[in-house]
């Protein structure tokens, strides 16, 4: 239709930039060779090799790294097939679970994480693999990411053509063969966008993970909690940045899965 | 929680469908594992935070929400929704009118950005408040004046005696920024699929910007604007890990109703935690409702403009 005018440019400009500097100095404070303050030193790598070295940092990272990619696997999986059942087959109370889908999205993260730290304390002394540390916190992952992966899933279902499935059924494949060949492949797309946004949940999951880890298990938004309590230091500048960047990729990349799902039909 | 991807009100498809149906026995197995499992690890440790919140009976549950600190969290976690609510209505309707209704270059670029709270995690949020208005910060309050970047910002900031981080701005700011996508997200999609033909027409027929935008463009989003001010409102109210971090976090000034829990929880006042969980919990019982009545309505405004 027409430019915004530059007026409103201008007003838009300036509030994104209010807003999302403060993310720009972090990533040019990371390259400051000062070691303390935020008086600018010279440009260094040095911090991001100093991460290498830092134990802490490593630890953390492989357990933010397990904790995503298997509590990511195990929510992909349940997730889908709930969306799955939840728009192809009725039942007693399918309603109320439909509800139930949305609880995670609307209670506050904190509500959650006590929650599930006061179901591990009151189950874990008769369930010995319930006590904290990893295995409590990919469960405690997986629960709220089962629904996001099936509210993005099912949106995939919603617009499916059902025609495609009878066909397949009329033209005499079995059930696993109309799902393996026609509902998968169709399904698909919304099934990695779900996973994807799972990941990205994951990864940054700080309070879930704060309530429920154990000793060992830190993950790194836990240990950027930590030290910025100590005060800020360039490492930690250069963590967080490597961590922006990282969460960034995975929505730019995201946002491509979801564009390319908007069309169920794509011309040939 | 970051519902990035929930469009609003989707086309429901009757759930039966005779042609393909599978076998009772893997139509049970496929839905039940999920369902026992959210069951287990969602619905039982919910309902047990409501029985634990009065555990020490109902007395003391209203001793812990009319304790003063209790209070003071309250008003502290309405006023941050209060403030980040209304303005976030604002900048994501105007970020949504822009991408769907003009063209420009950079628009991917500004995509991303409106994203981007959501894939940052909450404590780098809160951080980068930290790393610009701490004590030590690049604008900060005991910064030394010789290394100055913006000297006139500084002074003024210590000449007012403003105090950003571990104080309530600092806390408004980060839940701005930790909500500022969730109008936007709603309101994108939408408005990009009801395309710029009838802005257009009232253009044409002489409408002004303003006429047209209250006239056509509000009646239009107004069911997924209010799905995305619930959506934001949710979130404003139980913002942890951001908050958190630039909050410090004293008692009966920069504890909002999240940190409050959490305080609790570590004087070992479990009751008290979970009363204070309890109330949070149910406030979010409240929005689902309300989401869920939005929907209907939304239905129902859908159903009546196609019968017409």
């Amino acid at each position: 239709m027409r430019r915004p005018g530059w007026f409103l440019s201008a007003i838009a400009a300036g509030l994104y930039i209010f807003l999302y500097a403060p993310i720009v100095v972090i990533i040019v404070f990371s390259f400051n060779a000062a070691r303390f303050g935020t008086v600018w030193e010279g440009f260094t790598t040095k911090w991001y090799g100093a991460l290498l070295h830092d134990s802490a940092a490593l630890s953390a990272t492989k357990n933010t790294l397990l904790l995503a990619l298997v509590s990511t696997g195990i929510a992909t999986l349940l997730g889908s097939l709930l969306a799955f059942g939840l728009t192809r087959f009725d039942f007693p109370g399918r309603k109320i679970f439909d509800r139930v889908l949305y609880v995670p999205v609307f209670v506050p993260d904190i509500v959650l994480a006590t929650s599930l730290l006061l179901f591990y304390s009151l189950v874990g002394s008769f369930i010995p693999a319930l006590e904290l540390g990893m295995t409590t916190m990919i469960l405690g992952h997986v629960t709220f990411q089962i629904s996001f992966v099936a509210i993005v899933v099912r949106a995939r279902l919603a617009g499916l053509d059902p025609a495609l499935e009878e066909a397949a059924r009329d033209l005499g494949a079995g059930e696993w063969k109309t799902f393996l060949h026609v509902t998968l492949p169709l399904m698909l797309p919304g099934v990695l966008a779900g996973a994807m946004l799972a990941f990205t949940l994951s990864l940054d999951d700080f309070i879930v993970s704060f309530f429920t880890s154990g000793p060992g298990s830190t993950t790194l938004p836990i240990l950027i909690y930590s030290s910025v309590k100590r005060g800020l230091t360039p490492d930690i500048n250069a963590l967080a940045t490597l961590i922006i960047l990282i969460s960034v990729l995975a929505t730019v990349s995201l946002t491509w899965l979801q564009k390319n799902k908007q069309d169920p039909h794509p011309k040939k | 929680m970051t519902p990035a991807a929930t469009p609003f009100q989707l086309p429901q498809r009757l759930p039966q469908r005779h042609a393909t149906t599978e076998s009772p026995f893997v139509r049970r197995g496929l839905i039940g594992i999920a369902l026992v499992f959210l069951g287990l690890f969602l619905v039982v440790p919910l309902v047990s935070v409501f029985v634990q919140a009065f555990s020490k009976g109902i007395a003391f549950y209203i001793h812990t929400l009319g304790d003063p600190n209790a209070w003071s969290a309250i008003k502290l976690t309405l006023l941050a929704a209060g403030i980040s609510v209304p303005l976030n209505c604002v900048f994501g309707v105007a970020a949504a009118w822009v991408i769907a209704k003009f063209d420009f270059r950079g628009k991917n670029v500004l995509l991303t950005l409106i994203d981007l709270p959501f894939s940052v995690s909450p404590v780098i949020s809160g951080m980068i408040y930290v790393l610009v208005f701490g004590a030590q910060g690049w604008l900060g309050h005991y910064r030394d004046a010789e290394h100055a970047w913006f000297p006139w910002l500084q002074s003024w900031i210590n000449d007012h005696n403003i105090k950003i981080i571990f104080a309530v701005p600092g806390i408004v700011l980060a839940t701005i920024f930790v909500t500022f996508p969730f109008v936007a997200r709603e309101l994108i999609p939408l408005m990009q699929a009801q395309g710029r033909s009838e802005e257009e027409a009232a253009r044409v027929l002489g409408a002004s910007g303003w006429q047209t935008f209250w006239r056509v463009t509000v009646p239009n989003i107004k069911w997924g604007l209010l799905y995305g001010v619930i959506l934001c409102n949710a979130r404003a109210m139980g913002e942890f890990g951001a908050v958190s971090v630039v909050s410090g976090k004293i008692r009966g000034e920069t504890n909002t109703l999240p940190l409050h829990i959490e305080a609790l929880y570590d004087d070992y006042n479990f009751a008290g935690a979970f009363a204070m969980a309890s109330l949070l919990a149910f406030l979010a019982l409240v929005t689902l409702g309300l989401k869920t009545w939005v929907e209907h309505k939304n239905a129902a405004s859908n159903d009546k403009g196609e019968k017409l």
